[in-house]
């Protein structure tokens, strides 16, 4: 796959893809579709357009942190996914941007995270902004960025759920 | 109201309870309220939230909308941010630079120091606008080392009488920069459902922290950071006011440098914990550096000293009975090297906050609690009690909370 070549259907399946896999914890193979080299950040909900070197984040993590977070999720340690929420995502606005990189990608879309637990909901909204690298295996990401549009975390504190 | 805290401590089988109605009651709320938080000095900003002349940031306190500002002399206000006209806001923003705030009803504009500059069309009014009368109410507003508190009751008393015994752990924080702290950008800003005297509790609670939070020392191990045995002290600082130390720290941007750290970074490190130890004498500097501090601020202030290497502050207040809000953010040395701050935030991210490694467990679990206690039962608040020295594990700082709360809420049966 050469980056130029990659329709926005070819980025819908993926996200879709994406999606799917967390929506149905398998997390693992969630995993998989992380280069070594990748970031997965959150900026925290009143700087969303912060950089993690200057702005406290809510997540800012590289693949080692990335796969401590999704062993401890997937291992029942997290509390409040024990057990864990339902969660049903919807993935729109799809649309390709100009990477900043030579061979990158970058894709943004819309989404909507419904989570259900413990007679609780939490709609998390906002927009993903990600670098993603062709490889022979597939599409694989090199910058997750997941920025919300909430203003709190109301009426549920945590955010446990992998954006 | 009838006495919820049942204090036997000094019994032959000494014993210390909260009878689990004072986290749900609605009364106990209303109380409280009026009690607690109306005639209290209260934790509001920091001052490096208002950066520069004419800065300014609106938040609400207690239900109340306010605005600190920095008026273009440099001198700090809080005024209400409600016009003595009508009652809109008179600042729409939550923060940015402004010459005048101008409410957006009929136009009054006031001052960044409350004062009433400008009144559009005022010949109809039968008798001149008393000036002098209609500004920005503001509040008693009072600065310590860069931390805004603001009360609400007049006749309250100076804050650093009220600080009491918290003034000197709040010198050990604030004495570690020489050129002060700011705010770092990034706020965490969430709600627990659940009494906000349960932050409070499980804020002070050094039993729970290599139990529930085992997890996020798993997540140290694996990251090479080694094993956690710590010792510290408990205590009770008065008026409210509680303290637990724990030491050794993990690791301190201050002074306290460990693996897996950049070697680069140790000499700048070491040579700040060298400096300190001049400055104020090796025991107070080993207090300040060497070990790590949970200090509450009574009533809505809790500063975390240390905890992933960083100071945090959890500013807090009762929205309901089993509403709490919680401000969470990050002060550090102003104009710190770029290296150390971008290891600070990420250093920051491991434990405090709602997608990090402990925040959603202690939420999850508080959460837990205010449900349990629909079944009403008595809280037991004991360790400790029998022992003369009060470890970090024990609750001689909830007592101490919960003796101040009985009090200020009177025993009249």
């Amino acid at each position: 796959v050469s980056g130029p070549s990659i329709t926005r259907a070819a980025l819908e399946d993926f996200l879709y893809a994406d999606a799917a896999l967390l929506d149905e914890w398998q997390l693992d193979a969630w995993l998989t579709t992380f280069a070594a080299d990748a970031q997965y950040i959150v900026p925290p909900l009143d700087v969303p357009d912060g950089d993690p070197a200057t702005t406290l984040c809510l997540i800012n993590e590289n693949l080692a942190e990335l796969t401590l977070r999704v062993q401890q999720l997937r291992d029942g340690l997290v509390l409040a996914e024990r057990p864990r929420s339902r969660t049903r995502r919807m993935i729109g606005n799809v649309r390709r941007l100009d990477a900043a990189a030579v061979g990158l990608v970058r894709v943004a879309a819309n989404f909507t995270i419904h989570r259900f637990r413990d007679g609780q909901r939490q709609d998390l909204i906002g927009h993903y902004d990600h670098l993603l690298r062709p490889t022979t295996e597939g599409l694989r990401f090199v910058r997750r960025r997941a920025v919300l549009d909430l203003e709190t975390f109301a009426p549920v504190g945590v955010l446990t759920t992998l954006l | 109201m009838r006495r919820l805290v049942r204090d036997d401590s000094q019994a032959s089988v000494p014993s210390f309870s909260v009878d689990q109605t004072a986290y749900t009651d609605p009364d106990v709320y209303e109380r409280e309220r009026e009690r607690v938080f109306a005639h209290s000095w209260l934790y509001f900003a920091h001052e490096s939230e208002v950066p520069t002349p004419g800065s300014f940031l609106a938040r609400s306190l207690c239900g109340r909308p306010l605005v600190l500002t920095r008026d273009l002399e440099g001198a700090l206000h809080v005024v209400e941010n409600t016009c003595a006209h009508r009652g809109a806001r008179v600042c729409q923003e939550h923060r940015g630079t402004a010459r005048v705030f101008q409410c957006p009803y009929h136009l009054w504009t006031y001052e960044l120091d409350g004062r009433l500059r400008a009144v559009p069309d005022d010949e109809r009014y039968a008798t001149p606008l008393d000036r002098a009368v209609l500004g920005l109410r503001r509040p008693r507003m009072d600065v310590y080392r860069g931390f805004v508190f603001v009360a609400f009751d007049a006749e309250v008393g100076a804050l650093t009488d009220h600080l009491g015994g918290a003034r000197e752990y709040l010198d050990l924080v604030c004495d570690q920069s020489e050129q002060g702290f700011e705010v770092i950008p990034g706020t965490y800003d969430l709600d627990l459902n659940a009494n906000w005297k349960l932050l409070a509790e499980n804020t002070l609670d050094g039993y729970h922290l290599d139990k529930l939070h085992r997890r996020v020392y798993t997540a140290y191990a694996a990251e090479g950071r080694g094993a956690l045995r710590r010792d510290g002290g408990a205590f009770a600082l008065g008026g409210g006011h509680a303290v637990i130390e724990l030491t050794p720290p993990v690791r301190r941007l201050t002074a306290f440098w460990a693996p897996p750290w950049p070697e680069s970074l140790r000499p700048t490190i070491e040579a700040r914990r060298i400096a300190l130890e001049q400055k104020f004498g090796v025991a107070r500097a080993h207090k300040m550096t060497q070990t790590n501090r949970i200090l509450l601020v009574f009533p809505n202030l809790l500063v975390l000293d240390g905890e992933s290497g960083n100071v945090w502050l959890r500013a807090f207040e009762p929205a309901s009975t089993s509403l709490t809000h919680i401000r969470m953010q990050v002060i550090a040395p102003r104009g710190e090297e770029a290296a150390e701050r971008t290891l600070r935030l990420r250093e920051a991210l491991r434990f405090s906050g709602p997608a990090a490694r402990a925040t959603p467990d202690d939420i999850e679990v508080m959460e837990s609690c205010q449900r349990g206690f629909n079944n009403s039962r008595e809280s037991d608040v004991s360790r400790g009690l029998g022992h003369d020295a009060q470890r970090h594990v024990d609750e001689v700082q909830m007592r101490g909370f919960w003796t101040h709360w009985q009090a200020l809420l009177g025993d009249d049966r």
